[in-house]
């Protein structure tokens, strides 16, 4: 079990080195640079290149580069706010993106599991097709289309929510975009476990269960429900991948001052560092994710560890 | 020993019977499955509607998908026919907005935009232009994957080792941060937009063919031609890569709303299709921004817009049990 901890987070160290590495020769590719100015003197140039370190050679940029990523020295704005520090910057936003997406992915996930479950155990039934439909539609409509529909109908028609985001009530601003982010990650549980929970509940030992006198709901949690956990670990990835990208359009919708947001915002500004700050903060997050998964996994399925990865 | 004289010949009288069945292509087999799932018949009416709509639409009424008309903007849907019912009849508010302009004899199906632009032409022009980006980014998604896949799963060993860790590394970027930054470095623009996101797209595919070619390897049809001398590229393409074609074709099938998905996220964040030009998302995108003057200009592009998502998962999911039924879904 240690050893193969050790080897996938040594692996996802490998990964995020490489990744800062990837997303520095990629800053030098960005169209446009803050020393090209015209109206710098040759001299100014050069007193700027040693401030910044660009004079130095390709391998010694790349290992400050490395430095300053881990230990959370990101540079500063260009343009969104001159020359304030992008690690502050963050610091307000990162708080309000992680709620939400939170928040929507417990909301997601526990109602898709009961929705998953009452559906499997009335399977072919009214419910079951409804549910069926819904997760259909939940998991291909995309969630800035959701998000717009809740905006328009429930925000602008009825006037229930707040139309953009106000950091007064943070709770009440709250309720649409988690509302929009988490039918997704819902329709998807839903039609796992129910199609999951169906394979369990036909298996010889629920129906040895079932004979010994065990009470029903007995059956569908201790056993049931425990085997159908298992499997759903490994959508959670994927689940929170499109959870992230979600964010980031939901965001924009409703005004929230969040990272996803200010990543759009970044983009459209041509504000890079901000750009490639998110972007390894996105890498690291989602590494981070699939690390755990990756050790759960490992924990709950001795077959996984011992054939050394997933798949 | 068995004494014989205790035992007769049965003969052939009634016990055993050839049963012959008639033989079914399996293209015919396939299309019998697919037909009997409702929703994949559905959902393949609405997409042929959409492609058919994607191919001629532009030429269906006089109006062009970039030619502006400054005093006819924001013209709310106006459809003949439909207009005596009470729906898409030009009015807005009480008011028939069609009237108000000077220009009662027009007909703008879906409307107009902030520009006077016709929002049906440029409806079409964007389902056109989102279907050949996420069509050509599958695409080559199905060409990078298979490659790599093959490859990987074919030579095995060090080969392989390498190309996973490769993969791996890839995979832990989110696909958001590469597709949208390298588009940032590619300018916006359709080429670069089908080039980053099949960049990032083809891993799932070559996860697939990497695993299937790790199993057909090692059984006999391949390990007579090893034997024989047949060239690699040969054994890849020739002989494995036709047993794969059911799955890849799913897998393909599969890749292209989520490619229509990103496509669609792009424009929202201001790296999609640049104007005149338009896109499904980026007529969301910009409906987006009218939305509460205008609700149609959003409503008719998003309401379609997830009709085709739907349509099309519907029709992957009918592909993957006629075609592929062992393969579950993730």
């Amino acid at each position: 079990m240690v050893k193969y901890c050790l080897k996938r987070i040594g692996m996802a160290a490998v990964t995020i080195l490489m990744i800062i590495i990837i997303l520095f020769f990629l800053l030098q590719l960005m169209p446009g640079s803050p020393f090209n100015n015209e109206r710098l003197s040759e001299e100014q140039r050069l007193v700027l290149e040693e401030k910044y370190g660009l004079d130095k050679s390709m391998p010694e940029q790349i290992l400050i580069y490395v430095k300053n990523m881990l230990t959370g020295d990101f540079g500063v704005s260009y343009n969104i706010q001159q020359n304030y520090p992008v690690a502050s910057l963050l610091a307000n936003r990162f708080p309000i993106t992680i709620r939400i997406g939170i928040q929507a992915f417990v909301i997601g996930v526990v109602l898709g599991l009961i929705l998953g479950i009452v559906s499997a155990l009335h399977h072919n039934g009214a419910l079951d097709t409804g549910t069926t439909i819904f997760a259909m539609v939940g998991s291909s409509i995309p969630s800035h289309v959701v998000a717009l529909a809740l905006l328009f109908f429930l925000a602008f028609k009825l006037g229930w929510f707040p139309l953009t985001y106000d950091s007064g009530s943070p709770f009440r601003s709250s309720i649409l975009p988690t509302l929009a982010l988490a039918i997704s990650p819902m329709a998807m549980t839903a039609r796992f476990t129910r199609n999951e929970m169906i394979e369990v509940m036909g298996s010889e030992y629920i129906l040895l269960a079932q004979t010994k006198g065990m009470k029903r709901l007995h059956v569908i949690i201790v056993h049931g429900l425990k085997n159908t956990l298992v499997p759903l670990i490994t959508t959670m990835g994927p689940m929170l991948m499109a959870l992230l990208t979600g964010s980031t359009v939901c965001e924009q919708i409703f005004s929230i001052p969040g990272i996803g947001s200010l990543f759009i915002k970044a983009i459209q500004s041509n504000d890079y560092n901000i750009v490639i700050t998110l972007a390894f903060i996105f890498s690291a997050m989602y590494i981070g994710i699939i690390l755990v998964i990756d050790i759960l996994y490992g924990i709950i399925d001795p077959r996984i560890r011992l054939s050394g990865g997933k798949k | 020993m068995v004494d014989h004289t205790r035992y007769s010949f049965a003969g052939n009288n009634g016990i055993y019977k050839e049963d012959s069945f008639s033989s079914i292509p399996s293209w015919k087999e396939t299309l019998i499955i697919f037909c009997k799932n409702k929703g994949a018949v559905i959902g393949l009416f609405f997409v042929l509607i959409l492609v058919i709509l994607a191919i001629w639409g532009p030429t269906m009424n006089e109006y062009t998908y970039d030619y502006m008309q400054v005093d006819r903007q924001n013209l709310p849907p106006r459809i003949p026919g439909l207009e005596k019912l009470g729906i898409f009849d030009g009015t807005m508010n009480g008011v028939n907005m069609y009237e108000v302009k000077g220009c009662t004899e027009e007909y703008y199906w879906f409307g107009t935009d902030t520009l006077g632009r016709d929002l049906f032409t440029r409806f079409c022009q964007g389902t056109r232009i989102s279907l050949i980006v996420a069509v050509v980014s599958a695409f080559l998604d199905l060409i990078i994957g298979v490659t790599y896949g093959l490859i990987s799963g074919y030579y095995g060993g060090k080969v392989d080792f390498v190309m996973q860790r490769i993969i791996e590394i890839i995979n832990g970027i989110p696909s958001l941060v590469v597709v949208s930054l390298l588009v940032v470095i590619m300018k916006p623009g359709l080429a670069s937009i089908i080039v980053a996101m099949a960049i990032s797209g083809w891993i799932g595919m070559s996860r697939l063919v990497r695993a299937n070619t790790l199993r057909l390897k090692e059984s006999e049809h391949i390990m007579a031609s090893m034997t024989l001398g047949t060239k690699t590229a040969v054994i890849l393409f020739r002989e494995i890569f036709p047993n794969l074609l059911s799955s890849v074709i799913v897998m393909a099938m599969m890749s292209v709303p989520g490619a229509i998905f990103m496509e669609s996220f792009l424009s929202f964040v201001g790296l999609g299709i640049p104007a005149p030009q338009a896109s499904l998302g980026s007529l969301i995108s910009d409906g987006y921004n009218h939305m509460l003057m205008y609700p149609y200009q959003l409503a008719i592009p998003a309401v379609f817009f997830g009709i085709l998502m739907i349509s099309l998962n519907l029709v992957g999911d009918g592909l993957r049990d006629a075609l592929d039924p062992k393969q579950k879904q993730a």
